[in-house]
């Protein structure tokens, strides 16, 4: 692991190194593949632009990881404006009537076979969470990194991540107890 | 129960997922991404810079014109010496003619 760019670690191997890191991550963000690609682009060419500027404080993994998490929720945030402005707007098509701002339906092609209608429910519940508890569920369960990795990606103490992840628990149970009746009829 | 066990399977459900490639393509296409903005900031530049040269050359036109208009103005004293000599030289009166 690389504590410290140096003058020949080209771009190139930073994406090399780090691509799959950041495009995992985006993914579990956004639940959209094209999405998340663009966003895996932007997050390399803000780490182009800004190497000189990364500090020894911590690892390179880390400062990406805090640019990745901050594009996404960027994006999340522009995607919920625009949603909004939708519903102002129009909500289908002038001509042909059809549906505009339709809710993507995700489908995580990492995911077996079996397991896949359950993540897909669980992904949907995710997506409700406030920011902070959604960014910290993620990194935890998903990216499986340690609290204390969290912690300094997400710029504050361990006993903070804790505190955020079990409230994303509750909710996240919360929000599978509601959907669960609709499942059993 | 059967819901807790249900709830359970759903939380865990993300467990043992496997991590998706990156497009194989990436770092060509962030490469022609920051070539473009590169280019992009070189064209603001160069419109910039016209725009610094057009604003220099109407900002020195107006300070030669202006440099003509105070050369060309008669100074007060000037003016006072104009006036005694055309009063000791009879011009001011219109009586002559």
């Amino acid at each position: 692991m690389h504590n410290k760019p140096d003058n020949e670690l080209t771009l190139k191997q930073l994406v090399e190194s780090y691509k799959g890191l950041v495009f995992n991550t985006a993914i579990s963000f956004l639940q959209h593949r094209e999405e998340a690609e663009d966003i895996t682009q932007e997050v390399f060419i803000e780490v182009y632009q800004s190497l000189a500027k990364f500090k020894e404080q911590s690892s390179i993994s880390t400062w990406i990881y805090r640019i990745t998490v901050n594009k996404c929720l960027d994006h999340l945030r522009g995607k919920k404006r625009q949603k909004r402005f939708g519903f102002i707007t129009n909500l289908f098509h002038h001509e042909t009537g059809e549906v505009l701002h339709e809710i993507s339906h995700f489908d995580h092609p990492g995911i077996e076979l079996e397991k896949k209608e359950k993540a897909n429910i669980l992904f949907k519940a995710i997506e409700k969470l406030p920011e902070n508890q959604k960014t910290a569920f993620i990194l935890w369960h998903i990216e499986e990194l340690p609290q204390k990795e969290i912690a300094t990606i997400m710029q504050n103490s361990v006993k903070a991540i804790e505190s955020l992840l079990l409230r994303a628990k509750t909710n996240l149970r919360k929000e599978l107890e509601k959907i669960y009746p609709e499942r059993r009829n | 129960m059967e819901k807790e066990s249900w709830i359970n399977e759903v939380m865990d459900s993300t467990k043992g997922m496997k991590p998706l490639d990156a497009n194989p393509f990436l770092f060509e296409k962030i490469s022609l991404k920051i070539e473009a903005k590169k280019s992009d900031i070189s064209q603001v530049k160069a419109f910039s810079k016209s725009w610094a040269l057009a604003a220099s050359l109407v900002l020195i036109i107006n300070i030669v014109s202006f440099a003509y208009i105070i050369k060309d103005k008669p100074s007060a004293q000037k003016e006072m010496g104009y006036t005694a000599l055309s009063k000791e030289m009879g011009l001011t009166s219109t009586t002559n003619y």
